[in-house]
């Protein structure tokens, strides 16, 4: 857990959205320790940005009124946090970003021992992630969190066939990149 | 093992958030952007006793200084209202998609950017300016020809001023966007 400074009491008013957030932050925490993993190498920005996202998720739920699964409602809060770091930490990034149609499938060469080495895949996987733009970027890594296609589209906001176009580019990236074992 | 599984087996090591750091720096930062806009405005509003007092006072010795000065009023307050309008920054809603959320975030800067270049923004605030000079030039005498020119050349340098500091932003915030277009 992270101190606290200031012994903040609970108020009634908030109850509800308090015991929400507490039940989004056990069942969520480490599809959420992924994603800022994923968007960020250093460690100290993985949980500047984690608890951007935890800041964001607490004041949503005071909004969530189950429109939605609380699941595609964590995503979403969750995904448009990290895609606004994106943006305001571009600066840092050295390399031009790329979308999942610019990588070239033929140049990757299958790595026969990577299915061996788990972390050498881990690292190749994060390597594509950081490497792809924002959107590109949320699609593969709900995938990843394996969340069925409609509700990747639900969460990004593209159609549903964009979303399964996607999909299928995903997978054959990951397969070249990470080897025998991805279901394509 | 296939690459969801991969990823889904990660090892974590990351602190859990507690509720009450969250609650903590929620707060603080609801704070701190009230205080931010309270100082903006106050300040920005701080002005206007001080025109109306100075008006009030002048008006039995210079009627037109202190119309003039009264002028000034509602411009200054027309120029607060359409910056408020149209360059105050929005709260994104939390529902958004994330490609609705990257729409969001341009047309904030869109709205940051055309706001800098209007021009044309500044113009209640003329009236106001100008009779002030010939009221200094009727009203005064012997009429202070240097202390207007002086007045007209410091206005000419503060407006010049602001528009090329206002373009340079635009011209930023410009590039933030194309920035966001290549994403």
């Amino acid at each position: 857990m992270i101190a606290v400074p200031l012994d903040i009491a609970a108020d009634p008013a908030t109850a509800g959205q308090d015991a929400l957030f507490e039940k989004v932050a056990a069942e969520f925490a480490a599809p959420l320790v992924r994603l800022a993993r994923a968007h960020e190498a250093d460690p100290h920005q993985q949980q500047d940005l984690l608890q951007e996202i935890h800041i964001a998720l607490w004041r949503s739920l005071a909004a969530f009124g189950e429109r939605c699964s609380l699941r595609t409602w964590v995503y979403r809060v969750a995904h448009n946090v990290a895609a606004t770091h994106v943006l305001r930490n571009r600066r840092r990034q050295v390399h031009r970003l790329t979308t999942l149609d610019e990588i070239d499938l033929a140049g990757e060469t299958p790595d026969v021992d990577a299915e061996l080495d788990a972390g050498r895949a881990l690292q190749k996987i994060h390597a594509l992630i950081q490497a792809l733009k924002p959107l590109d970027r949320q699609v593969i890594i709900l995938h990843l969190e394996g969340l069925p296609a409609d509700e990747i589209a639900d969460i990004v906001g593209i159609s549903p066939a964009n979303t399964h176009t996607k999909l299928t580019r995903i997978r054959q990236l990951l397969a070249a990149q990470v080897g025998a074992g991805e279901s394509t | 093992m296939n690459s969801q599984q991969l990823w889904q087996a990660q090892a974590l090591d990351a602190p859990r958030i507690s509720l009450a750091f969250v609650r903590q720096q929620s707060d603080s930062l609801r704070r701190w952007a009230w205080r931010r806009n309270a100082i903006n405005y106050v300040a920005a509003v701080a002005f206007l006793p001080f025109f109306v007092w100075v008006g009030w006072s002048l008006f039995s010795v210079k009627p037109l200084v202190s119309l003039a000065l009264l002028l000034n009023l509602p411009g200054f307050v027309w120029l607060l209202v359409r910056w408020h309008k149209r360059a105050a920054s929005q709260e994104q809603p939390a529902e958004l998609g994330v490609l609705d959320a990257l729409k969001f975030h341009r047309r904030q800067l869109e709205r940051q950017r055309d706001v800098r270049l209007d021009r044309w923004r500044r113009w209640p605030a003329i009236p106001g300016i100008l009779l002030l000079l010939v009221a200094r030039a009727i009203e005064v005498t012997p009429t202070p020809w240097m202390v207007i020119g002086r007045s007209v050349l410091l206005m000419t340098l503060i407006l010049a001023t602001a528009i090329v500091i206002e373009e340079r932003i635009a011209h930023r915030i410009q590039k933030e966007i194309d920035a966001l277009d290549s994403l």
